[in-house]
């Protein structure tokens, strides 16, 4: 028998990843080497919160920030306090 | 008119504007004061000796009371502080220093502990303290927290240039330790002992490319910046002008009827401390192939992303992670204070000169004369029965603005490219004055060493950003030979009606204030005894 929080898990696991793809492309759109200049993305699409810090982790310290302004986000995460451990446990402080 | 004569001044409720150097003067910035660059100076040294130096001196964490305890002031771990330096012109840093924190625990890391409890049945119980007994060096058994640090040098731009570590000229080391914030007098003895400690915490220091030893300290200071800030706060709750023939603030003038006078008492900022990163280079290995000046301005920046650790410990409170991303900007003192409006100040402080367009109206078309007429010109035509339409400059653009702020003055301080673009600008030819000569009002006095050629300890940089918004570059300056008055021909009288007034705060402030050494700036304030602050 599945562990219901594994199962949830898996679950926000495989949205999360559904929706990798589209946000890693909306983040690489948002970078610039201009720091004075902004790419909106091209599509009002609600990104989810949870993928966008995975992604900005996965940046190197010496590269642009990525500009938020435009960005609707989802926090689909918000009840789930697993959705940072893997950041927790492998980030760098 | 030549002279106005102010009487009693009448607020007249309208919005205020914050006079602190730059101490919590953006929304976002005041949440985060670890980060909060404060004050920069820069500056031919006028130590005995230290000739074709230049020394950089930047301030973080304001507004610090020495009792701050048990933490006291450590710089953020998760912090990138960086000094950058232009020596082309073109608003793009050349050089940057970056400085990066770690902090440790004492015992070996693992905290200074008791055993606590009855013989034979003790546990060991980490201690609450950053110290249990008196401090006399990094190695002391009694010192609970130690910050370290390491120095790095970017030459190019600074995310994308090429990284060289900056070495102990004695021990080749790479890691610097700072001192612990001055607990108090019976942690470290006495003022005098305080002093000894942390002077052993000023490196000599090898700096990739560059022949001949720089100088390197991080820590406390007492703070430097003089200001009359609750009364500024306070619809400048005050006439801001000199009341008396002060030698130096009013040598010539007429004494204005109820305005302020010189006094240290009106230096709110008196017991506080400051954070201090402090530099001192060969000015050759700084100027590159430019014309000899130099802008430097300092950041500080945080990773993107930060998420809060549920199981906090003492290594990782939190995890941080992505693009350095800068919230903190410094150069020149009092323009995020004073120039840019509410709405952008954190724009600002996120911005590199280079993009300074955006900011251009701020500088052309300044608000803050416009506040101080509309607080005082009723006050003064009620007062003297005058019909003053307007004290502020009416040349617009304030092009008079843009060279104090943007571009430097030509001849003195202005770099081989000109850019528009806020940065603190040193002529690195101008020999430095001595602390006894030096005037507190630079090269408005005449003294082409001060501000704003750099920014020493002593100069009073609100005085004159007060006299300069209000107009006093429309008038002649003692800058030609044997200090003859020279019109800049950026402005003329006629365009600013009361820019001629010697406008001050109030709160005095001298070299002879300070040290005469590296870091210059003073010991910091104990913690304890009280009165001691």
């Amino acid at each position: 028998m599945q562990n219901p929080r594994a199962a949830r898990t898996l679950k926000l696991h495989w949205r999360l990843l559904a929706a990798a793809g589209a946000v890693a492309a909306l983040v690489s759109a948002c970078h610039n080497n201009d720091d004075n200049a902004y790419t909106p993305p091209p599509v009002n699409t609600a990104v989810p919160f949870t993928i966008f810090a995975q992604q900005a982790f996965a940046n190197a310290a010496n590269s642009t920030p990525v500009a938020v302004n435009n960005i609707n986000f989802d926090f689909d995460s918000n009840d789930d306090p697993t959705a940072f451990n893997n950041l927790i446990a492998e980030g760098s402080f | 008119m030549n002279r106005i004569r102010w009487g009693v001044a009448v607020a007249l409720g309208l919005p205020v504007f914050a006079f602190a150097s730059s101490h919590r003067e953006a929304p976002n910035i005041a949440r985060y004061p670890t980060l909060d660059a404060t004050d920069l100076y820069m500056f031919n040294s006028y130590e005995s000796g230290r000739a074709g130096y230049v020394t950089i001196l930047a301030n973080y964490i304001p507004l610090q009371d020495s009792y701050g305890g048990p933490n006291y002031f450590a710089l953020d771990p998760a912090g990138l502080y960086e000094i950058k330096i232009d020596n082309t012109g073109d608003g793009v840093e050349d050089l940057t220093f970056q400085f990066q924190f770690t902090n440790t625990l004492g015992n070996n890391g693992n905290g200074i502990a008791l055993n606590i409890g009855p013989t034979g049945n003790t546990a060991s119980i980490p201690v609450p303290l950053k110290n249990v007994g008196m401090i006399s060096g990094a190695s002391s058994p009694n010192l609970n927290f130690v910050q370290t640090y390491t120095l790095t040098l970017v030459t190019g731009p600074a995310r994308t240039g090429a990284a060289s570590p900056i070495a102990n000229a004695t021990s080749g080391g790479t890691t610097f330790t700072r001192p612990m914030d001055y607990i108090g007098q019976k942690s470290f003895g006495s003022d005098a002992a305080y002093a000894t400690y942390a002077g052993q915490y000023i490196y000599n220091i090898t700096v990739p490319g560059c022949s001949g030893t720089g100088r390197v300290f991080v820590g406390q200071r007492q703070e430097g910046f003089v200001v009359n800030l609750g009364e500024i706060f306070d619809l400048v709750d005050f006439v801001p002008i000199e009341g008396d023939n002060n030698p130096v603030y009013n040598p010539t003038g007429t004494p204005f009827p109820g305005g302020i006078t010189q006094n240290a008492a009106n230096n709110i900022l008196a017991n506080k401390n400051i954070t201090t990163l402090a530099l001192e280079l060969p000015a050759a290995c700084l100027k590159g192939t430019g014309n000899g000046v130099i802008g430097a301005w300092t950041n500080a920046s945080t990773r993107q992303v930060r998420v809060f650790n549920p199981s906090p410990t003492f290594a990782k409170p939190e995890v941080n992670g992505g693009a350095w991303t800068q919230v903190s900007r410094l150069g020149m003192p009092l323009v995020n204070e004073v120039v840019i409006g509410l709405p952008a100040k954190d724009a600002f402080n996120a911005s590199a000169p280079s993009g300074d367009a955006q900011f251009l109206n701020y500088v052309t078309n300044p608000s803050l004369p416009a506040l101080l007429n509309a607080l005082f010109l009723t006050a003064v035509n009620q007062t003297l029965g005058t019909t003053l339409t307007n004290l502020a400059p009416t040349n617009f653009p304030r092009t008079d603005l843009e060279a104090a702020f943007l571009t430097g003055f030509a001849g003195l301080n202005q770099l081989a490219t000109v850019t528009p673009s806020e940065m603190l600008r040193l002529n690195t030819a101008v020999a430095a004055t001595p602390a006894a000569s030096q005037n507190p009002l630079g090269v408005a006095a005449g003294d082409l060493a001060g501000f704003p050629n750099g920014r020493r300890p002593g100069d009073d940089v609100v005085d004159i950003a007060l006299r300069v918004v209000m107009g006093a570059l429309c008038y002649p300056l003692p800058i030609g030979a044997n200090g003859a008055p020279t019109n800049l021909g950026l402005c003329a009288p006629a365009d600013a009606p009361v820019g001629n007034q010697p406008f001050t705060d109030g709160a005095p402030i001298n070299a002879g204030m300070f040290q005469t050494t590296f870091p210059y700036l003073n010991t910091p304030l104990p913690g304890s005894p009280i009165g001691a602050q």
